[in-house]
């Protein structure tokens, strides 16, 4: 007979939930900020008033 | 492939001092971070994004990388393997993204530091070294208490071993 493979962890599970929740609002965040995230943000571009910073 | 106990308490040495230094070399950019955020005048707060775009380059990126590479080897010739116990993959998913986002920062730290007379009312560093100190204080976490776990290829690779050992003393704490 087969045994099946362990469960996941329960501190597996509590981790991922916390890193999926941080990157939900880290998505909410960009969406009402209009996106506006990573390096790009801080660039200049010409005739552009600058970004956010 | 195992490596030496030789060659691996010197990776393990070489691993938990460029993971320690790198921790705090985020700490003194989530310092300076808050100094620039918070001062007054523009000097200041260029002074500051200066000193954390050199400690990022000089400190952070070959810390990082070295944290990364003393881990990898770490892990994949020592006891524990690369994938097959859950605090190993998540420790290097962690490095991973820290790493990577580290990288792509570094850019915007430099328009900061070239631009700090209007930036010095942004939040983004002292958020991002703020994320990056929790990300590294649960690295930390993790490679003292190894909370236990296989995951399905540990599982398997335990299942296949000769030696008689068990899958739950597999997944108990073999030394570093």
């Amino acid at each position: 007979m087969v045994e099946p493979p362990p469960p996941v962890p329960r501190w597996v599970k509590v981790l991922a939930a916390i890193a999926a929740l941080v990157v939900a609002v880290a998505i909410l965040l960009m969406a009402i900020g209009g996106g506006e995230h990573g390096p790009g943000r801080h660039v200049l571009s010409p005739g552009a008033s600058p970004a956010t910073v | 492939m195992r490596l030496a106990a030789g060659p691996r308490k010197l990776c393990l040495v070489l691993h938990v001092g460029t993971s320690v230094g790198w921790l705090g070399g985020v700490t003194a950019t989530l310092s300076l971070a808050a100094t620039a955020l918070f001062a007054d005048d523009a000097g200041t707060a260029r002074s500051s994004y200066s000193a954390i775009e050199t400690i990022a380059w000089r400190v952070l990126v070959p810390l990082s990388l070295g944290s990364l590479g003393t881990g990898l080897v770490q892990a994949a010739g020592g006891r524990w393997g690369l994938l097959q116990h859950y605090w190993v993959v998540a420790k290097l998913l962690i490095n991973v993204l820290a790493s990577g986002v580290l990288l792509l920062y570094l850019q915007t730290l430099e328009r900061l530091a070239n631009a700090a007379a209007r930036n010095h009312g942004d939040p983004s560093p002292l958020l991002h070294s703020g994320a990056a100190l929790v990300l590294l204080a649960v690295a930390l976490v993790l490679s003292v208490y190894k909370p236990r776990g296989l995951t399905r290829y540990g599982w398997r690779k335990a299942a296949r071993r000769p030696t008689g050992i068990s899958r739950d003393a597999s997944s108990a704490r073999p030394r570093p």
